[in-house]
């Protein structure tokens, strides 16, 4: 299978694995606190705070599609990194190759 | 100056403008719902708990399924799964009106990718639902509003399932009593008719006078006002300076004990100067407030730090404490004074011999915590909070010169170092970071590289658990997990920065108060944002713990109570916008 876009079963598999075996948590749990070190969540939290405040009418839908994009391109390259071998060395255990 | 004018209905009538008319007619209430749903109210009127059992009890369900931090367990199994498309949920929102869990799109509308399997099981229900609970924060979506409702009912019913879960998960507390279950408040006395209750609307946000270069003490002021274990404290009339016997003259003749005056003179109280300047904050008046009695309270007590001119604002800050704790006339060892309630901890310093391997640890209280800058820094190289704690907490080699260590168990000797390890043992519920950029060395210059600070700290990987519990009282074993994450968090409220050189410069406070930031530079208060204060070159930082925990009975705490309120009056805070300030005031001839 080309890997343009992954099979959805599979990917389904993989997340449910891993939510069972606390690896989701876990990674999860160590993303958000080298994040919250680095600043992003403060950055990201006072950015959609003062977003929401400049719009004249709030809307949620609007706040998510503008900070979204953004708030990817913030995650600092290095915890992104991380992340990404915390991930694999994950899939390695928990995931037989197809 | 035009004084607000308070809400003369009173709070029965007050509308209560969290909650969207959608969520309102499902829990059902009037349209100008009383501010106080989630209560027994005492007129008798039913809550929305007892209106609306169900939907009530499927929140709390959800809610408490999503406490991971505050101690509940996954089971290996029990990743759940989409009820429609049977996709694993990371994070789920539950239907709030059914057992339907399932994908759901907050943009749907959009051209967004991401599935919609709850907003079809609300199309499919005819209307019977239309709301989804968000497990991890409690926060509601409206399918008609099309966004998230954080209606004060159900934050509250939030607010208390989530502590009820870490109660009942922290194994280091006194077992077999839930020894104090949250409620709603409830007046001491009773409140003969709440409707003739006059709410005047109060901010505790209020200019200083700079009496002269006292930027310093109007900085840690500021902190002492926002600090939230203080404003309870004082706004509950714990310490009433106008039956305390110290509190009314400094200066004047203290009468001995035969009634003869003697030569003393009234040193003052810094509580009652406490008590002053809280109402000073409370009240309606906006003109900038001189801190005189305070200043002079504090002269008469420290000597080091009388006279005019600027003095370190950490030094006040400990001075300041320090007479909290003299005048409550506290004993040191089983204190209960304000001071000590809300920032003692103790740190437990422990060191291992190399040679015979014995450790031996000794506790020492603190009041805050002293964190020294590396000593190689480099420009660029970004420092933050945590990786000073770190340093704070890392091992340190002892008697590594000489003689070697004197070991007290094997004699030590040449040759013999030892490990020295700091960590925190009793976590404060006010912790306070001082930043030690004034390095009294032979440069005695200013450290003014940048630190990165939080917003939001948990403090676990700093305390030392294997031995006792936060609060220092208990000895509980090691297990991991036996006491829940969320009990070491802590949210920043105010940050004292000093600007200039050593002894010449400037203080101001950054303060969090009602859900907003406000910069308090002496008798300009306006208000700031998040990121501007986190970019501030912090010398102070003030974290208050997120829950706190009763170590006494209710009971108990009840008869601590200083008497009853002087009056009925419930200061109620309403967020005021724009700027409060009173306008600069022309400073006395000789201040910069």
């Amino acid at each position: 299978m080309s890997g343009a876009k992954p099979d959805e079963e599979v990917m389904d598999q993989i997340k449910k694995r891993l939510l069972e075996t606390g690896d989701w948590e876990r990674i999860s749990r160590a993303l958000r606190a080298q994040l919250e070190e680095a600043g992003w969540e403060d950055e990201l939290k006072d950015l959609a705070k003062e977003r929401v405040r400049a719009q004249s009418t709030p809307s949620l839908q609007a706040l998510l599609e503008e900070i979204s994009a953004q708030a990817n391109k913030m995650i600092p390259p290095h915890i992104q990194k991380a992340v990404q071998q915390e991930i694999e060395a994950a899939l390695e255990r928990e995931v037989e190759p197809a | 100056m035009s004084v607000p004018s308070p809400n003369r209905q009173g709070p029965s009538h007050r509308i209560d403008t969290s909650i969207c008319p959608h969520l309102r007619s499902l829990i059902g209430g009037a349209t100008s719902s009383s501010a106080n749903d989630g209560e027994t109210t005492r007129a008798g009127g039913a809550s929305a708990e007892q209106r609306c059992p169900v939907v009530m009890r499927r929140f709390v369900q959800v809610v408490r399924w999503g406490a991971t931090d505050q101690g509940i367990k996954r089971r290996k199994t029990s990743a759940p799964a989409c009820h429609s498309c049977s996709s694993p949920l990371s994070r789920p929102f539950a239907c709030l009106t059914c057992d339907f869990v399932g994908c759901i799109s907050l943009t749907a509308g959009s051209s967004s990718s991401s599935k919609q399997c709850m907003n079809e099981h609300w199309r499919k229900s005819e209307g019977k639902c239309a709301f989804a609970v968000d497990s991890s924060s409690g926060a509601i979506f409206c399918s008609a509003c099309n966004d998230l409702i954080y209606a004060d009912t159900f934050e509250d019913l939030y607010r208390v399932a989530r502590i009820r879960v870490e109660e009942e998960n922290d194994k280091s507390r006194e077992q077999g009593s839930i020894v104090r279950g949250r409620g709603p408040w409830m007046p001491w006395k009773a409140i003969a008719d709440s409707a003739s209750r006059q709410s005047a609307p109060c901010n505790g946000l209020r200019p200083l006078l700079n009496l002269s270069q006292t930027c310093f003490l109007s900085a840690i002021l500021q902190a002492f006002i926002h600090n939230p274990l203080f404003k309870a404290y004082f706004l509950s009339d714990r310490h009433n300076r106008h039956v305390c016997a110290n509190g009314s003259g400094i200066g004047k003749l203290i009468t001995g004990p035969d009634g003869a005056p003697s030569t003393e003179r009234e040193k003052g109280c810094m509580c009652c100067e406490m008590d002053r300047a809280f109402e000073e904050f409370h009240n309606h008046d906006k003109a900038p407030f001189g801190p005189i009695t305070m200043l002079y309270a504090m002269w008469h007590a420290s000597a080091e730090l009388e006279g005019y001119g600027q003095q370190d604002a950490h030094s006040f800050f400990l001075a300041a404490l320090e007479q909290i704790h003299t005048h409550a006339k506290g004993q040191l060892s089983s204190c209960n004074c304000i001071a000590h309630q809300a920032f003692l901890g103790s740190l437990s310093s422990s060191v291992t011999c190399s040679n015979c391997k014995t450790t031996s640890t000794t506790d020492d209280p603190i009041l805050d915590v002293q964190l020294d800058f590396p000593s190689a820094l480099t420009e660029g190289h970004e420092l933050t909070l945590a990786a000073m704690l770190r340093r704070y907490c890392s091992e340190e080699k002892v008697g590594d010169h000489g003689r070697g260590y004197d070991c007290s168990s094997c004699g030590g000797g040449q040759g013999v170092v030892a490990t020295k390890k700091l960590c925190i043992k009793k976590l404060a519920p006010v912790l306070s970071f001082q930043l030690k950029r004034f390095a009294h060395n032979a440069t005695s210059s200013k450290i003014e590289h940048a630190v990165k600070f939080p917003s939001h700290l948990n403090m676990r990987p700093f305390v030392d658990t294997t031995i006792s519990s936060p609060d220092g009282s208990k000895q509980v074993p090691s297990t991991p997990g036996s006491i829940p994450l969320s009990v070491y968090d802590y949210d920043l409220f105010a940050v004292v920065t000093h600007e200039g050189k050593l002894d010449n410069g400037h203080y101001w406070a950054d303060v969090w108060s009602n859900g907003e930031w406000w910069h308090c530079d002496d008798d300009k208060v306006t208000r700031t944002t998040l990121s501007q204060v986190l970019a501030q070159n912090a010398y102070m930082l003030f974290y208050v713990k997120r829950s706190l925990s009763y170590a006494q009975p209710h009971s108990k705490l009840l008869n601590h109570a200083n008497g009853d309120s002087v009056n009925g009056h419930v200061p109620n805070s309403n967020s005021s916008t724009g700027i409060v300030n009173g306008g600069r005031i022309a400073q006395p001839a000789g201040t910069i």
